[in-house]
């Protein structure tokens, strides 16, 4: 299969050879292969993604937001807690449970007519009934709407990346873009302790 | 079927860019974000343990960046042979005392040392920490390099910070080193993610109809 057979000539002429040249293709073949198995297994053929984050300068970890969400990300990214406004230490914190769905739905009732607002333009931009230029002008205007909370994320010593990063694709899903990350206050942790857990 | 071995040959040749070396393994946290990482970036990776490692790209930058180092700690020698090497080379996580010994090492005996190395020092407690004046000293010549090719009229991409950490560790570790950033007044972070599909998206719009 791998060889090439030169054509009988039938030329009238002076015939140079009688015997048909066989090219051995085996080696070149082999070499192919290999570089090919090379590349495929060396080339990348997934980029990297990454999420795009802008920390705010400088939170204080008792900052009072009244009209924030404060969320209290710990071991168990199936129980996060979660309080509106100021704290107190007296108060009933929130549970989100059952992985990430409940979390959404909180952060989206939080942003309701900002986040339906944005789907909308968002949707239009999409079946292109708004041009670029007038949809990033219209989302910016949304954005900077001052109905958008501020979320604050809290993390304490078991929380890991993982449950960060889920977090922040929740804020940015929700289109809240005023966040900070922020250690937990030990009001806060002693608060957590008492909650009964959630199965 | 040659025909078509060659093609696939020619093909991942011309749009193959190697995959640069990791020094970790890092399992990056997965996310619905679908937003590409940029170009020329300053990595920082952060695997299980917490261990810090950077990178940044450009071998002038990376040799302009190891001699401010050397002016800082000037207790560690360096051969220019060195310096030209660590030139090359991609991400490092060791101690600054440590690392003419990382450059001599080959390839296998790096990737034994990056296993049981503590990483970069990030400690500020002590005045331990070394990762800032890296990050300093990269962002510097980094800029210099930046300007010097602006004036030549190439086209240049501003330097983005991405932070490329196991989904596993402790966020306590990337907060650390996310500090050490804000310090110098960068707030503006890259995180790599791993792509997965969005399980919310179909419901969450039929939901709002």
């Amino acid at each position: 299969m791998a060889d090439i057979q030169q054509q009988q000539s039938h030329r009238k002429g002076r015939r140079r050879s009688h015997l048909p040249v066989r090219v051995d293709m085996t080696p070149l073949v082999d070499l192919a292969f290999l570089l090919l198995t090379f590349f495929v297994l060396t080339s990348e053929l997934s980029k990297q993604n990454a999420i795009t984050t802008k920390f705010p300068k400088d939170v204080q970890p008792n900052t009072l937001v009244n009209n924030g969400l404060t969320i209290l990300l710990g071991k168990n990214p199936e129980n996060i807690f979660w309080y509106r406004g100021e704290f107190k230490p007296s108060m009933h914190l929130n549970v989100a449970g059952k992985g990430n769905q409940e979390l959404l739905d909180v952060l989206k009732n939080a942003n309701e007519s900002v986040f339906e607002q944005v789907e909308i333009v968002d949707r239009q931009h999409n079946l292109g009934l708004l041009n670029y230029a007038n949809w990033n002008k219209k989302r910016a205007e949304y954005l900077g709407n001052r109905s958008v909370p501020f979320v604050i994320l809290k993390w304490d010593n078991e929380t890991d990346y993982q449950s960060v990063v889920t977090a922040i694709d929740d804020l940015n899903r929700t289109h809240i873009n005023k966040y900070a990350i922020v250690s937990v206050s030990d009001a806060e942790k002693e608060l957590e302790k008492n909650q009964v857990p959630v199965k | 079927m040659v025909d078509l071995a060659f093609l696939l040959v020619t093909f991942f040749m011309l749009t193959a860019t190697m995959r640069s070396p990791e020094p970790v393994l890092v399992d990056t946290p997965s996310s619905i974000s679908d937003v590409i990482l940029p170009k020329n970036t300053l990595l920082i990776t952060i695997d299980t343990a917490g261990r810090v490692f950077f990178n940044i790209e450009g071998k002038d930058v990376r040799m302009n960046m190891l001699r401010r180092m050397m002016n800082k700690f000037p207790e560690v020698k360096f051969t220019d042979e060195q310096v030209n090497k660590f030139g090359a080379m991609q991400s490092f996580g060791c101690n600054f005392a440590q690392l003419p010994e990382f450059i001599d090492d080959d390839q296998n005996k790096r990737d034994a040392f990056n296993k049981a190395s503590p990483g970069i020092p990030i400690d500020t407690v002590g005045g331990k920490d070394q990762l800032s004046f890296w990050i300093n000293f990269g962002r510097v010549e980094e800029f210099k390099f930046r300007k010097e090719q602006q004036d030549e009229g190439k086209p240049t991409t501003e330097l983005r910070i991405a932070i490329k950490a196991d989904g596993k560790a402790a966020y306590k570790k990337i907060d650390a080193v996310i500090a050490l950033f804000k310090k110098q007044d960068v707030y503006q972070f890259n995180l790599i993610t791993a792509l997965e599909g969005d399980p919310n998206a179909a419901p969450a719009a039929s939901a709002k109809k």
